[in-house]
């Protein structure tokens, strides 16, 4: 770790964790495959990174990348976070606000 | 199916107090009880403390092969148990959603008097009933003062899916504290895997069922047949407890002549058991006995007049109470002991027999079966003796009789086997009454593809043959080429006028010929005219109780109101309209729709928002059904219902039924002035900026969609459904949820309740 | 996960307005933003998102909005033949299932069955 955040000539390297959401950010913009979005994923909580900082890179790069990318990148995303979002679709008990029964 | 009834039986009483079901269409109230107790039954205590230590268990599913004693224990847990039960013994008719949930509405008020109104609305064809059928049952047994048990016996004999997704949306939803129970041969039609992660199923199968050694020493005692512990140990292996093959064993060793060895060796094989029913049954049986059983067994319900005349014998009465009697394999159906059925394996055993003894005489014995109830009044069973006959001529007549009463009872799959039957053996050729009839029935029905086949077949035909009603089968032809408008509305006043001269005064199809020429009248122009004939149309339909096209020409006479600028006079007409429509059960008849249409725009040209949202939500369900087989009605509606959305300063729902409307002109480009309405809509809309795209933007198919989307269907299973690939259901209900602003499904499900898109 | 994670999740799925609205800029939501009519802005962005490949949902959005606002079904494909020699056969041919099936369900054909 210390020797991650220091470079050679003593100025602050970019943290792994930044790079690992930097790089998440790229893969946005570029519409990767679903691993490389799970090992980008993976790296940057592993690196420190929480759930919060991803869904805010990802919140943060849209002006950038626009409007497809968003759409087409969220499920990918969500999978590597765990959440699967085809499935939460189909699903028949996500929450519902106000609804006491199964109707 | 249905019993001879005279006033005062049960059944008749019965049919009385629930006469908003279709009048031939007679409740079997046998099938609303467990089968009598058969003396010398043996108490299945093990089963029974099971059953009645499961009662907080949502789901019950009894499971296993003929003769295990399924029906009999479920009787006698009814007979012991403390809580109300509904019971339904399914039947070959109930794979129709309308009959099943009749059935079902039936039992639950005989375990308290039920609000009627919530069981007999019927769902749109082509829509997933399950949901609304599901829903409306468990919503009867959670509005019930004590729990209720519902339980439905034979459930393997449900093979229509409608009706077996509905079972399994109950199971999901059974209401607390309430029971589902299902005796099934084969696998329960519920997600079982999904019952038994949330723990709410109680399975009981073969195993359990099995009969063990003091099971089978009780039963042989009840049978009046001493056998050693020894004996009865090695009598249960042979028969791995299978408890009818104990009791034929019982009744053999009985006799005298039984064999004790391993002659029995045999458990749940229907060919085995055919063979030892020859060798030890039918062995000991007179021989004229023998065949009066065989040959009756063709027949699912028995009275002395109909054996007689399916046996060519004279004390066929006298015969059956002596069957009952001295044996317990006929069960009887009514209190006088009129009528009796089989019991069912056994009914099943014989009709193998017949098959080995006699093949060629199935066919005839149908045939005088259907004869019989054709003569007797009882047209559905002769419809499905006459099918089982290959009498094509006896099956014509009788659907062509039958068909209607039937559709506006809401039994659309009932007659959809009917017409179904003709077009599998590729007979309509040769019936043009069945090709006319099924031809407009598709075409209300929204299935414009099989409407036109239909047609085709129907015009064809030139056959000088009187119908039913008494009219002269070209006035038929004329009628349906009308109703369809496939070339032109010219073509289309010549046909209605040509049909309204030559129907008969009492036919049903009268009123909607004179509509269709009212209509013709008022694309030239000439609404004077128009209304007088419109007028005329409501007063015959009223007259021969054809309440559909009375409806229908309400609503057009309120479309030529407005074309006066008469408001109050079109509010009015489209009301009775309506409420002819609620009196006659006919909410989701699709060419009702128009009577919505107008209604919508009345409610919101008084400035009423919510009623006119009301009335095209309820439009919106329907939509679906108006499609270029009817196409006059159906653009009629469509642009009604554009007007309507524009009046509600909604452009985005307005362009989708302007775009459904312009579908159908371009399959059906000469409907008068239609098309010129519908491309001033158009230009109307080409100046309006679009709003939000929400709910009303919702299309035809994506409203299709909407009814399976409240079902426990995965995406895949729903695609199965529709004929749709699993993708193009999952980018149809992406589409769904974001026109409804929802992220879920539970959420677009909640949404289109609250918005009346769900019945 | 929190629930608002995943709510944002599913609702970037779907491509929805409101949500997109506040990340990409508002004129996601407003529908012609600038001078073009609505139907001429729904189908530039059909073909923008034909260029760069995007989701079924992407591409369900933009048919509806420009069918809502009254373009023709030729127009629709039309957009995806002009582009064809700008953005290659291959982006066109992967689209075109896609848009033939946001127009299908607005039809109401059944494309598959």
């Amino acid at each position: 770790m210390e020797a991650a955040t220091t470079g050679p000539i003593g100025r602050k390297r970019l943290d792994d964790r930044t790079a690992a959401l930097a790089r998440l950010a790229a893969l946005l913009a570029m519409r990767a495959s679903a691993t490389a979005y799970r090992e980008c994923v993976d790296r940057a909580l592993a690196a420190g990174a929480s759930i919060d900082d991803v869904i805010d890179t990802l919140k943060g790069v849209a002006p950038v990348v626009g409007l497809a990318r968003m759409v087409s990148a969220a499920p990918e995303v969500a999978l590597a976070l765990g959440y699967d979002v085809d499935a939460a679709l189909e699903a028949l008990d996500i929450h519902r606000p106000g609804s006491p029964d199964g109707f | 199916m249905g019993v001879v009834e005279s006033p005062g039986t049960p059944a008749a009483q019965f049919h009385a107090a629930t006469s908003w079901l279709a009048p031939s269409f007679l409740l079997e109230e046998s099938k609303l009880r467990p089968p009598p107790p058969r003396p010398g039954t043996v108490r299945r205590a093990g089963l029974l403390d099971r059953l009645h230590a499961s009662s907080d268990a949502p789901v019950v599913t009894i499971v296993g092969p003929p003769g295990y004693g399924k029906s009999a224990l479920l009787g006698q847990w009814v007979e012991e148990g403390p809580r109300a039960v509904a019971w339904v013994s399914i039947e070959d008719e109930d794979n129709d959603p309308a009959v099943l949930l009749a059935y079902i509405a039936a039992a639950l008020d005989r375990v308290k008097p039920i609000d009627v109104d919530i069981l007999r609305t019927r769902a749109p064809p082509g829509a997933s009933v399950a949901a609304t059928v599901a829903r409306r049952i468990a919503a009867t047994m959670s509005g019930m003062a004590e729990p209720v048990a519902l339980v439905l016996d034979h459930t393997e004999l449900l093979h229509n899916h409608q009706c077996r997704d509905a079972i399994a949306e109950l199971a999901v939803h059974v209401p607390p504290a309430g029971q589902l129970v299902l005796a099934s041969r084969g696998t329960p039609p519920v997600p079982l895997a999904r019952l038994r992660a949330q723990g709410t199923v109680v399975e009981v199968g073969t195993d359990e069922l099995a009969m063990d050694e003091s099971e089978a020493l009780m039963l042989l005692d009840g049978a009046g047949v001493g056998l050693g512990d020894a004996e009865v140990a090695e009598l249960v292996r042979h028969t791995e407890g299978w408890p009818v093959g104990l009791y034929l064993a019982a009744l053999a060793l009985k006799s005298g002549n039984g064999s004790r060895n391993g002659a029995l060796a045999f458990s749940g094989d229907d060919r085995l058991m055919a063979d030892y029913l020859r060798m030890e049954l039918l062995a000991r049986v007179p021989r004229g006995r023998v065949s009066f059983l065989t040959r009756t067994s063709v027949l699912e319900r028995m009275c002395g007049p109909l054996c007689d005349a399916v046996v060519g014998g004279t004390q066929s009465g006298r015969l059956l109470e002596a069957l009952e009697g001295s044996n317990l394999l006929v069960v009887p159906l009514d209190r006088r002991r009129e009528w009796y059925r089989y019991h069912r394996l056994f009914q099943e055993l014989l009709r193998v027999e017949l098959a080995q003894r006699e093949a060629g005489a199935v066919a005839q014995l149908h045939s005088r079966a259907a004869a019989w109830c054709e003569a007797n009044g009882m047209a559905e069973m002769a419809i499905t003796h006459a099918q089982a006959a290959g009498d094509a001529d006896q099956v014509a007549r009788l659907v062509t009789a039958c068909a209607l009463t039937a559709y506006a009872g809401g039994r659309l799959e009932t007659v959809d086997r009917w017409f179904r039957w003709f077009d599998e053996r590729d007979l309509i050729e040769g019936y043009p009454s069945v090709a006319v009839l099924g031809a407009v029935l598709r075409a209300v029905m929204g299935q414009p593809a099989a409407a036109e086949r239909w047609a085709a077949v129907a015009e064809r035909a030139s056959i000088a043959a009187t119908l039913p009603d008494g009219s002269p089968m070209e006035s038929w032809q004329a009628q349906l080429r009308a109703f369809m408008c496939r070339h032109g509305v010219d073509q289309m006043r010549r046909d209605s006028e040509l049909a309204g001269k030559g129907l008969a005064p009492g036919s049903q199809w009268r009123a909607s010929a004179l509509a269709l020429e009212g209509v013709s009248w008022l694309f030239d122009g000439e609404a004077e005219r128009a209304d007088e004939i419109l007028a005329l149309a409501v007063d015959v339909g009223t007259d021969v109780g054809a309440v559909p096209a009375t409806a229908v020409a309400l609503a057009e006479r309120a479309i030529v109101a407005l074309g006066r600028g008469d408001w109050a006079e079109a509010e009015g007409l489209a009301k009775r309209g309506v409420g002819l429509i609620h009196d006659g059960h006919l909410e989701d008849y699709g060419p009702g729709t128009i009577v919505h249409a107008v209604l919508a725009r009345t409610a919101a040209h008084r400035g009423d928002v919510s009623g006119a949202r009301e009335c095209l939500g309820h439009a919106a369900r329907l939509r679906p059904q108006l499609t270029y087989a009817m196409p006059v009605l159906a653009v009629q509606t469509l642009l009604e219902l554009a007007r309507a959305y524009l009046a509600l300063a909604d452009p985005a729902g307005a362009r989708v039924v302007v775009r459904e409307a312009e579908d159908i002109l371009r399959i059906r480009p000469d409907l008068g002035s239609l098309p010129g309405e519908a491309a001033e809509l158009r230009a109307t809309l080409d100046t309006l900026r679009v709003g939000s795209v929400g709910a009303s933007s919702l299309t035809a198919a994506e409203l299709r969609l909407v009814p399976l989307l409240s079902t426990h269907l995965s995406f895949r299973e729903i695609g199965e459904r529709l004929h749709v690939s699993r993708h193009t259901v999952k980018t149809q209900a992406i589409s769904v949820y974001r026109k409804l602003g929802v992220s879920s499904r539970s959420e677009a499900i909640d949404r289109v309740q609250a918005i009346g898109l769900l019945a | 996960m929190k629930a608002e994670h995943e709510d944002l999740l599913r609702k970037l799925a779907l491509n929805d307005e409101g949500v997109l609205a506040p990340l990409v800029g508002d004129g996601v939501a407003d529908a012609a933003p600038g001078g073009l009519d609505d139907k001429t802005a729904a189908l530039v962005r059909l073909a923008g998102l034909v260029a760069i490949g995007s989701a079924p949902a992407s591409y369900q959005w933009i048919v509806t909005r420009a069918l809502v606002a009254g373009a023709s079904d030729a127009e629709v494909t039309g957009v995806l033949v002009a582009l064809a020699p700008i953005v290659g056969s291959v982006r066109v041919g992967s689209a075109a299932p896609e848009v033939a099936l946001a127009i299908g369900s607005e039809l109401d054909l059944p494309l598959d069955g």
